[in-house]
C-alpha cells in the first residue's frame, strides 16, 4: 500500500497543528461559529445530533493492521469505544470533544492518516473495488490510479471550494463493485481495439433528491491522461456549476442541462489548454505508483478448489455458509478473499467495537499480509488468505461477532445512521435495518433467498444508497411521523439501475411485513437460480405491488397476520418502540 | 397538553443538545428550558442565544408540548435529540 514520505507526514502533521491552533481559537472565543465551520469541515469535523462527528479518511478503503489499530485506540480514548464504517469507505466517529480533535488528528497522522477530504464542497475520498488487486475478473488493479487521484486532488487549490461535494470510483474489473454509475466521475479501466489498457469515463452520476446515473463521457482516454481530463472536468463544473441553489449544484445537474455532447464539448476545449502539461502522467510516474501495489509474497500453493470444496461440502453447515457466502474466488491459487460481516444482529451496520478492531487488526497480521479493505456496503475484506486457512479464520472470526455467513444477503444491509446520529435525517434507518435483521436472523431462509441488496437511508440525501438497492428503502417525515417508502429494482453493479417507488409510504411498523411480502412474492416467482433483480426485471413491480398493498386502487398495508413467517407486530418488537413512547429519563449528569 | 416555545442549541465543547433556562444558563435537560406560549415570546430569547455564540452553536426555537409532567418534544428529531447519549446508550448497548 502507499506509504507516505516526508512530504506527506509534514503535510498532514503541520495539518493538524493548524487545526489545533483553530480550535483553541474557538473555544477562547476568538472564532464564531460560522466562520469556524468551514474550518472544522475540511478537517471532517460535523456537528450531529447529539455530538460532533469526525470522519477519517479511508482512501479506496485500504487500511494496515497498525492504522486499525490506531483506529481502535482513538475510539477507546477520545470516543465511546465504537466506529462506524460509511459508504465512502471511511470511518466515522459520533462522540469526539472538540478540544481532543486536534490530537486525533495528530495520532492518525502518525499512523498516515486524517481526516481531509472527508467532508465539504471538495473532491472527497475516491472509492474503489474491494476486491481490487486481487479480483479474478479484474483487468489492471485500480488502486494506483485512485492513488494518483488522491495525490492530484488533495489540497488542490483550484478546487478547494466547488459549487458542491464530488466524488469519483474507480474499478478495474467486469464486474462493478464501485458503484461507479452512481458517482460525480467513475472510472473504469478498459481495453481499446489496439488492445492498450485505459479508462472509461463517466460522469454526472449521483443519489440523492434527483438520482442520475453517469453518462459516458469518453469510451477510451489514455492513462497519461487520466489527470488532465479530469482536470478539465472538475475546470467545467468549477466554472458553470450553480452555486446559487445547493440542490442544484452537483455536477449531474450541470451535464443534464447543458447536454452529454455540449458538455464533452466544453471538456474537450479545456482538457486541449492542459493536455500536454505537467499533468501528463510518464510510464515511469504509474509505475512509480504501481510499486506500491505490488502483489505480497503469496505462497506457491495448490488451487484453492479442494479447500473451497471441502468447506462447501462439509458436515459444518455454519462453516459451509459462511464459506459459500463470504469467500470469492483469489486470482492466485491457493488463496481466497473473505469477508467480515459487519452486520451482526446484535448492532448497527458498519459498527465496529474498539475491541474488535484490534482483533481484526491482529488476524489481519496473521492472515492477510497485514493488510484489509473497508467496502462501500460497509464490510470488511481480508484480500489475501490461505483457503486451507479457512476454517480457522472462521472459527477466531465467529469468536469476535464477525462471522455472519450474510455478505451479500438480504440482512447485509447498508444503513446510514438516520436519525439516531444525523443532523440531516427525516427517519431512523437502524430500527429499521434492526427490525429487518430480526425478521431474518434465519441462516437457511437468507441463504435461499440468495443475493439481494437492500439499502436504507434516513432521508433524501440517500447516504444509505436506497436508490441502488434491489430494495431501497427511504425514510421520510410525514406530518412528524417517520414513515419510509420502499423501492425495487435498484442496483449498483455495471447494469445500474435505480429503484422504484412501490406504493404509499408505510409507517414503520408495517415495513418489515412489507419486505417480507416482497421477498416472498419472489421466493414463489423466480426461477431455478434467479437473483432477485432477474426476477423483478422479468416480471416488473406489480405483483410485489399486489402483495404488499392488496389489489390494484385498494392501498392496503401490509398484511398484519404474519405469525406464519415468525413477523410480530406492535411496540414491544425490537428496534420499533415508537418514539413518542420511548422513556424519557430524569436529567442527571452522565 | 399546551403546545410552548423553548430555545435549544448545540453546546460548542462536545455538541450536545441543550436548552436556554430562565436564569440564563444552557441545561441538557429539556425540563429546566424556560417557555413561552408563543414562538413571538422567544425572540428576546433567542437574540440573546446568538450572541453567546462562543458558548453555544446555532440557536433556534422549538416547539414542545408542556403537560403536568413536564415538557416534551413533539417530532422524532428532538425526541431523540432531547435524550441525547443515552438514547444511543439505551438502544445499541454502547458503554455511553
Amino acid at each position: 500500500m502507499y506509504r507516505y514520505d516526508d512530504m506527506d507526514l509534514r503535510a498532514v502533521t503541520e495539518r493538524a497543528a493548524q487545526f489545533g491552533e483553530q480550535v483553541r481559537r474557538r473555544l477562547a472565543g476568538e472564532l464564531t461559529e460560522a466562520e469556524f465551520k468551514p474550518l472544522r469541515l475540511q478537517n471532517g469535523l460535523y456537528m450531529q445530533l447529539h455530538a460532533y462527528m469526525l470522519r477519517v479518511a479511508i482512501p479506496y478503503g485500504l487500511l494496515s493492521a497498525a492504522q486499525l489499530r490506531k483506529l481502535a485506540h482513538i475510539s477507546r480514548k477520545y470516543d465511546r469505544g465504537y466506529g462506524h464504517f460509511t459508504t465512502r469507505q471511511n470511518i466515522q466517529f459520533n462522540w469526539p470533544d472538540l478540544e481532543d480533535v486536534p490530537r486525533i488528528l495528530e495520532e492518525l497522522a502518525e499512523v498516515e492518516m486524517h481526516a481531509i477530504q472527508s467532508s465539504g464542497n471538495c473532491i472527497r475520498n475516491t472509492t474503489s473495488d474491494p476486491f481490487a488487486g486481487v479480483a479474478k475478473d479484474e483487468l489492471e488493479d485500480p488502486r494506483p490510479y485512485c492513488e494518483l487521484i488522491r495525490q492530484w486532488s488533495t489540497f488542490h487549490p483550484e478546487f478547494a471550494f466547488l459549487p458542491r461535494k464530488f466524488k469519483i470510483a474507480v474499478t478495474g474489473a467486469k464486474h462493478d463493485r464501485a458503484a461507479i454509475a452512481v458517482h460525480d466521475i467513475g472510472l473504469a479501466l478498459v481495453t481499446n481495439d489496439a488492445g492498450e489498457v485505459g479508462f472509461e469515463v463517466r460522469v454526472g452520476g449521483g443519489q440523492g433528491r434527483t438520482p442520475i446515473l453517469a453518462e459516458v463521457l469518453c469510451e477510451f482516454l489514455p492513462k497519461a491522461d487520466l489527470l488532465s481530463y479530469c482536470e478539465a472536468i472538475l475546470r467545467v463544473y468549477n466554472r458553470l456549476g450553480r452555486r446559487d441553489n445547493k440542490y442544484k449544484a452537483r455536477i449531474k445537474i450541470l451535464v443534464q442541462e447543458t447536454g452529454r455532447a455540449e458538455f464533452a464539448r466544453l471538456v474537450d476545449e479545456e482538457w486541449a489548454l492542459i493536455r500536454d502539461s505537467g499533468l501528463r502522467l510518464t510510464p515511469a510516474d504509474i509505475d512509480r505508483f504501481k510499486a506500491h501495489f505490488e502483489a505480497p509474497s503469496y505462497l506457491e500453493l495448490a488451487s484453492s478448489d479442494t479447500a473451497v470444496s471441502a468447506a462447501l461440502l462439509g458436515k459444518d453447515r455454519s462453516f459451509s455458509r459462511w464459506a459459500m457466502a463470504n469467500v470469492t474466488e483469489h486470482r492466485v491459487p491457493g488463496y481466497s478473499i473473505v469477508a467480515l460481516s459487519l452486520k451482526a444482529p446484535d448492532r448497527p451496520p458498519g459498527d465496529v467495537t474498539h475491541q474488535q478492531m484490534d482483533s481484526v487488526a491482529d488476524l489481519a497480521d496473521e492472515f492477510s499480509f497485514g493488510r484489509l479493505v473497508v467496502t462501500h456496503r460497509q464490510n470488511l475484506v481480508f484480500s489475501d488468505v490461505e483457503s486451507r486457512r479457512l476454517p480457522e479464520l472462521f472459527g477466531r472470526l465467529e469468536g469476535i461477532g464477525l462471522g455472519t455467513p450474510n455478505f451479500g444477503k438480504v440482512t447485509d444491509l447498508i444503513a446510514c445512521p438516520g436519525l439516531d446520529y444525523c443532523n440531516l435525517a427525516s427517519a431512523r434507518s437502524l430500527n429499521i435495518a434492526e427490525a429487518i435483521t430480526a425478521r431474518f436472523a434465519d441462516a437457511e431462509e437468507v441463504y435461499d433467498i440468495g443475493d439481494v441488496s437492500l439499502n436504507i437511508s434516513g432521508c433524501i440525501n440517500a447516504c444509505g444508497h436506497h436508490h441502488v438497492g434491489n430494495i431501497g428503502i427511504l425514510g421520510i417525515d410525514k406530518e412528524g411521523v417517520e414513515h419510509y417508502q420502499i423501492m425495487l429494482g435498484g442496483n449498483h453493479t455495471e447494469d445500474a439501475s435505480f429503484g422504484e417507488i412501490l406504493g404509499r409510504a408505510l409507517e414503520a411498523h408495517e415495513v418489515v411485513a412489507a419486505i417480507d411480502e416482497v421477498l416472498g412474492t419472489f421466493v414463489a416467482l423466480r426461477t431455478e437460480g434467479e437473483s432477485f433483480i432477474d426476477t423483478y426485471r422479468r416480471v416488473g413491480a406489480k405483483p410485489f405491488k399486489e402483495a404488499v398493498y392488496g389489489g390494484a386502487g385498494k392501498q392496503r398495508g401490509p398484511r398484519e397476520d404474519r405469525e406464519d413467517r415468525g413477523h410480530q407486530e406492535g411496540p414491544g418488537r425490537p428496534g420499533l418502540v415508537p418514539v413518542a413512547a420511548g422513556r424519557r429519563e430524569p436529567c442527571a449528569a452522565e | 397538553m399546551q403546545r410552548v416555545f423553548i430555545v435549544t442549541a448545540n453546546r460548542t465543547a462536545d455538541g450536545r443538545a441543550v436548552y436556554l433556562a430562565a436564569d440564563r444558563t444552557f441545561s441538557e435537560c429539556l425540563d429546566d428550558a424556560h417557555w413561552a406560549p408563543d414562538e413571538a415570546g422567544q425572540e428576546p430569547q433567542l437574540l440573546w442565544a446568538r450572541a453567546q455564540e462562543f458558548d453555544v452553536c446555532d440557536p433556534y426555537v422549538m416547539s414542545v408540548r408542556r403537560s403536568r409532567e413536564g415538557l416534551a418534544p413533539t417530532s422524532a428529531r428532538e425526541h431523540i435529540r432531547a435524550a441525547g447519549p443515552r438514547w444511543i446508550a439505551e438502544r445499541f448497548g454502547y458503554a455511553i
